[in-house]
């Protein structure tokens, strides 16, 4: 112990030991996964997400929102799936297209895996991220007003105006309209959905025996 | 006029008499590290300001969101990140830089060279965790926790990181005694690891991407490593260090630090993995790391009964001075934070708070209340060596541990508790978000009372700190017998 | 030592209690020491060390039991049902035909000409989908055969006159896959018709057999 290169020597070798058999050798068995393709639910599974949406994720890592969502759905415990929030555990193969993986590590709001199948409404996102305050009272969640734009209406109001119920409307005159950062993260809340099933995926425990119930009763 | 003549005559070596041998060696010791030494002292002091009120600021956006909510850069998904690195790379890797700095001089035994050059490098590292910060703000943050500076900050960061601990290897291979001491072997595995790890998560997250759900294994090794491996031995040290200093006693069963090291760095580099169970990585990775975070329970009963059994012995000798104090509530700390971790790894825990704000507990618990409170004892042991001055005001001190102290006890309550309680809400389907966030209310704001406590603490900190640095000699300071002379440590062989 | 004027428990300066060299010495002097002395920081720290070994033996049976790399599942019975569940006899396919559609009308181009909106080109080229006689019409194998065979030539949609050239699709997709569109086409954008299913579409297929793209004229039958 009372030579320098003893102590490195022992340091880098249980690093790379643990790094080797458990975070290598993870990566090398399940981190090299190709997508999977089922004709039954439209070919190439996961599907990805392209245009708007994906200017839309860049928002999503610039404002940080992963400091509070998370996008990974559980099945072993917690209640992911009766909450609504999906219908099966989440797996590695559906994150294989994400370049970053916004998997998150805390929920001081909701999961964000299937927001797309919960809210698919433009106008909810909109005025959520516009002040949360209208669609989620009593959220702690911030609100983003330097994503839209206040302006004067000049001639006919805006078709992309939001709907601001009176006690957040603004001035008489005046309206309110997304800009293309609110818009492109609207894009990515709506592209939020895991709506098809992997093979590997597990469901929850009462999903998984009544569909095994079913299959069994249909084969006699 | 004065001001100026004393900030020099701060970090200049100034010519004291004195005739007992060791302290020469000593002063000539301290004087040869003292201007890096100082730089990176102020640095950690400023850091230690900023990252608080930082942290005061995520911690009220959390129960009133619309807290300067008109500022688009102070957003939450912003400050919380600026938070955890400036508390990491900016005052706790500072603070314990210059713990390890001060404690491989006076360990190796003779004046140290290269002192520019680590002053520039350490600078360096400073420039690189602002331009990060400065990063996250304009919105470059990259989505991993502990890692989220844009990539031209961490390229700096780890430039300097190399350079420093280039000097610290040169100054540990440059020491005149032949044997060693547990705290030299600490600080040699933070720098060790710390350039293994750092690279390690660039490269798995950045350069060359690992897949998809792997890069949330990839950022949890790095993030608990980030304790494990950096900022926990850098405290280790320390405490191993002022143990015998201040308290004049050996480290009771010394003989063990060196298999509860080894453990240590063997158990503590997966433990990580734990806090990847249920998720989307195949289960053998997260129980590997669950077996791994347990198995720390015996480097922890290790360092437990050494540390303790230490304090205890001259518990009476704790409160009179200004370190020891420090010493003591940070080692209590250290292993409760560590019964957290070790029992909140396992399955039965992470299947509560896997998602709530416990491990953010337990982090500022470890972060604030172990290596913040060791380094600040360190801190004022080093600066009375180092500016040859008295502690100016014991109020301040006494003002400043009592409130840091009470604070990160009730930051932790408050966090820790609401954690498990928010849970337990989270996992029974009839509460929904909304009154998850109703009934947290009152746990984040508990957090916020505990940060503002920690806040004025470490004004205190810096008032003592910058008074301390600007104030004029007294005579009794000027004279070489301010410090006396330190007594074999006592030692029989039982 | 301490300063009568500090607090009295406070001294302005933390004495050194012990000399760095001596620390250096001491331990030099315990390495020498045995090993296995009677000391509560041994005992202790054996008792953890078993706590540990113990615990992770039961662990590691509970919890690491499949050598299947990708399961994300710990408990056995979960395990066991998962496996039956997997292995679980399959009936025939159901296709999801309006996922199929949706993602194969990016694939295949449709939305180049007739546009993400299903409006087509008003200059006159490509006719909208929606709200098109021709797609929502009762019968379902009418935009079937278009797809499938082609249609060339001038062609009235909502009142507006077309003249641009529909490629036939027949021989690159299968029966599913133009079920999947046609039944897409037929549902989104607000309109409201009945979708198809792959027997229909083999059926359409055997019918109209190889032949050349349709004319407007071809199918004015579907009209009167």
């Amino acid at each position: 112990m009372n030579r320098g290169p003893f102590i490195f020597l022992g340091v880098f070798l249980f690093l790379s030991l643990t790094w080797t058999l458990v975070i290598n050798k993870a990566i090398q068995q399940t981190g090299n996964l190709s997508p999977a393709y089922d004709e039954s639910q439209g070919g190439v599974l996961p599907r990805g997400i392209v245009g708007a949406a994906a200017q839309g994720k860049i928002v999503y890592q610039e404002l940080g929102c992963i400091a509070c969502h998370t996008q990974q759905v559980r099945v072993a415990t917690g209640s992911d799936i009766d909450r609504g929030w999906g219908a099966r555990q989440s797996v590695a193969r559906d994150y294989i297209d994400d370049q970053p993986a916004l998997i998150g590590t805390i929920r001081l709001g909701p999961d964000l895996t299937n927001v797309g199948q919960r809210r698919p409404d433009d106008q909810w996102h909109l005025l959520h991220f516009y002040n949360p305050q209208i669609t989620s009272k009593g959220t702690n969640m911030p609100a983003f007003p330097f994503l839209f734009e206040v302006r004067e209406i000049v001639g006919e109001a805006s078709d992309r105006g939001l709907d601001l119920p009176e006690e957040f409307a603004v001035a008489e005159g005046y309206e309110v309209v997304p800009t293309r950062k609110a818009e492109a993260l609207v894009a990515y809340m709506k592209s939020l959905k895991t709506d098809y099933d992997l093979e590997e995926a597990p469901k929850s425990n009462e999903a998984m025996s009544e569909e095994l119930t079913i299959a069994l009763e249909n084969a006699n | 006029m004065s001001l100026i003549g004393n900030i020099c005559s701060s970090i200049c070596h100034q010519n004291l008499d004195g005739d007992e041998k060791n302290r020469e060696a000593q002063r000539a010791i301290d004087a040869s590290i003292r201007f890096p030494a100082l730089s990176i002292i102020k640095a950690s002091m400023v850091w230690m300001l900023v990252a608080t009120v930082f942290g005061l600021i995520a911690s009220i956006k959390l129960h009133t969101p619309g807290f300067l909510g008109d500022c688009s850069f102070l957003t939450y998904g912003k400050v919380e990140p600026i938070f955890w690195n400036v508390l990491v790379y900016g005052w706790l890797f500072n603070a314990g830089l210059a713990c390890a700095v001060f404690i491989l001089a006076r360990l190796g035994g003779k004046p140290l060279d290269n002192s520019l050059f680590l002053t520039i490098v350490s600078a360096a590292w400073n420039t690189a965790v602002v331009v990060g910060t400065i990063g996250i703000l304009v919105g470059d943050q990259l989505p991993y926790r502990l890692l989220e500076f844009p990539a031209y900050a961490s390229l700096i960061l780890f430039v300097s990181f190399l350079g420093i601990g280039l000097w610290c290897l040169l100054a540990f291979r440059a020491r005149a005694y032949r044997s060693t001491y547990a705290s030299q072997w600490w600080i040699l595995a933070a720098l060790f690891s710390f350039a293994w790890i750092y690279s390690g998560a660039q490269i798995m997250l950045v350069g060359s991407p690992a897949q998809g759900a792997f890069q949330a294994l990839a950022n949890a090794w790095y993030v608990e490593n980030v304790f494990g491996l950096l900022i926990a031995p850098l405290g280790l040290a320390t405490i191993y260090y002022l143990i015998p200093k201040t308290l004049g006693v050996t480290v009771v069963g010394y003989r063990y630090t060196n298999i509860a090291f080894w453990t240590w760095i063997l158990c503590a580099s997966i433990a990580g993995a734990a806090k990847l169970v249920n998720g989307p990585i195949p289960v053998w990775v997260a129980s590997t790391g669950v077996i791994a975070a347990f198995c720390l329970i015996f480097p922890t009963t290790v360092f437990g009964i050494q540390f303790l059994s230490s304090l205890f012995k001259r518990f009476s000798a704790i409160w009179d001075s200004a370190s020891a104090r420090f010493l003591f509530a940070g080692a209590l700390l250290f292993l409760t934070t560590m019964v957290f971790k070790i029992f909140g790894a396992l399955r039965m825990s992470q299947d509560v708070v896997q998602f709530s704000v416990f491990d953010a507990g337990v982090s500022q618990l470890a972060y604030f209340g172990f290596a913040g409170l060791v380094f600040s004892g360190a801190g004022y042991f080093i600066l009375q060596r180092l500016l040859n001055k008295e502690i100016p005001s014991s109020t301040l001190v006494d003002l400043q541990f009592w409130t840091q102290l009470m604070g990160v006890i009730v930051v932790a309550i408050g966090l820790i508790s609401g954690g498990i309680q928010q849970g337990d809400l989270m996992n029974g389907s009839t509460a929904d978000m909304l009154a998850v966030v109703n009934t947290m209310r009152s746990s984040y704001f508990l957090t916020s009372m505990g940060l503002s406590l920690f806040l004025i603490g470490a004004i205190a900190s810096n008032v003592t700190f910058f008074w301390m640095l600007l104030s004029s000699r007294s005579e009794k300071e000027a004279s070489s017998s301010l410090i006396e002379e330190a007594p074999e440590l006592e030692y029989t062989a039982s | 030592m301490s300063d009568e004027s500090e607090h009295h428990n406070f001294p302005g300066i933390d004495e050194g209690l012990a000399s760095d060299e001596s620390l250096v010495k001491t331990h030099a002097r315990i390495r020498r020491e045995p090993f296995f002395t009677a000391s509560p920081v041994l005992f202790f720290s054996a008792i953890a060390l078993m706590v540990a070994l113990v615990f992770a033996w039961f662990y590691e049976r509970r919890y690491m039991g499949s050598d299947d790399p990708q399961m994300y599942l710990h408990e056995r019975t979960d395990i066991a049902l998962y496996n039956d569940w997997l292995e679980r006899p399959r009936g025939p396919i159901v296709y999801d035909y309006y996922a199929i559609g949706e993602s194969l009308y990016t694939k295949m181009a449709c939305v180049g000409c007739h546009q993400a909106n299903g409006e087509g080109d008003p200059a006159g080229l490509n006719p909208p989908l929606a709200g098109s006689e021709y797609v929502i019409h009762e019968d379902a194998s009418l935009p079937t055969k278009i797809l499938i065979a082609g249609l060339i030539g001038p062609v009235t949609v909502k009142g507006k006159e077309y003249n641009g050239v529909m490629a036939a699709f027949g021989a690159g997709l299968k029966d599913h896959e133009i079920a999947g569109l046609v039944t897409y086409i037929r549902q989104n954008w607000g309109n409201e018709a009945s979708g198809i299913s792959e027997e229909e579409v083999a059926a359409i297929r055997a019918e109209i057999g190889g032949r050349a793209s349709y004319t407007a004229d071809d199918l004015k039958e579907y009209f009167q």
